[in-house]
């Protein structure tokens, strides 16, 4: 099992949402709706392809 | 197989923990962390399921069942894991049509599977009427 990926998606969030509220402090609204989507981009690229390789991984376990 | 259930355990724990202090800020990502927690547990149990299925191959070998028979019980069984746990993250997040659908595919799926089998059975009871 790598936990790592767990924590790297809790630092992203985490980083995103410190990000998010400095910049709305500035008065950067637009920026902060930026840096969360760009960090809601990267997670979901590392989780769905983890989802795909589950997936591969059961649909030869069991021939279908 | 101790020591690793209870390695699962604290993973989902911490993983609940983390996604619901993650959730008041940002909630996307609390719920690409519960998911991918969810993903590496099943990650987990593939070797459990490889060992499993090798063992009741095993023993229909002895009872002399169908070879195929167990081939489509096993794929039966895969179809339902993947349903599942497609269904189960749609749920999570709210998406409780996406989820129906998908059990509607797995369902059919499985019927499309077992079709054969209730040939065979309705096969051997007329077979068995006619003597």
């Amino acid at each position: 099992m790598d936990i790592e990926i767990l924590f790297k998606i809790a630092a992203v969030g985490i980083i995103v949402s410190v990000l998010g509220q400095v910049l709305a402090r500035a008065g950067r609204d637009d920026q902060a709706m930026l840096t969360a989507l760009a960090g809601l981009v990267i997670v979901l690229t590392m989780v769905i392809r983890e989802v795909s390789k589950l997936f591969t991984t059961v649909k030869s376990l069991f021939g279908l | 197989m101790m020591i690793n259930i209870v390695s699962v355990c604290v993973l989902a724990v911490f993983a609940v923990i983390l996604g619901a202090a993650l959730r008041k800020e940002n909630g996307e990502i609390a719920a690409l962390l519960l998911t991918a927690a969810a993903v590496l547990i099943a990650f987990a149990a593939v070797p459990y399921v490889q060992r499993v299925t090798e063992q009741l191959s095993e023993l229909s070998e002895q009872a002399a069942v169908k070879a195929e028979y167990m081939q489509a019980l096993v794929r039966a069984v895969g179809i339902c894991v993947l349903t599942r746990t497609g269904a189960d993250i749609c749920r999570e997040n709210g998406g409780q049509s996406a989820a129906s659908g998908v059990e509607l595919f797995g369902r059919l799926a499985v019927l499309l599977i077992a079709c054969p089998l209730y040939a065979d059975l309705i096969k051997t009871v007329g077979a068995f009427l006619s003597q």
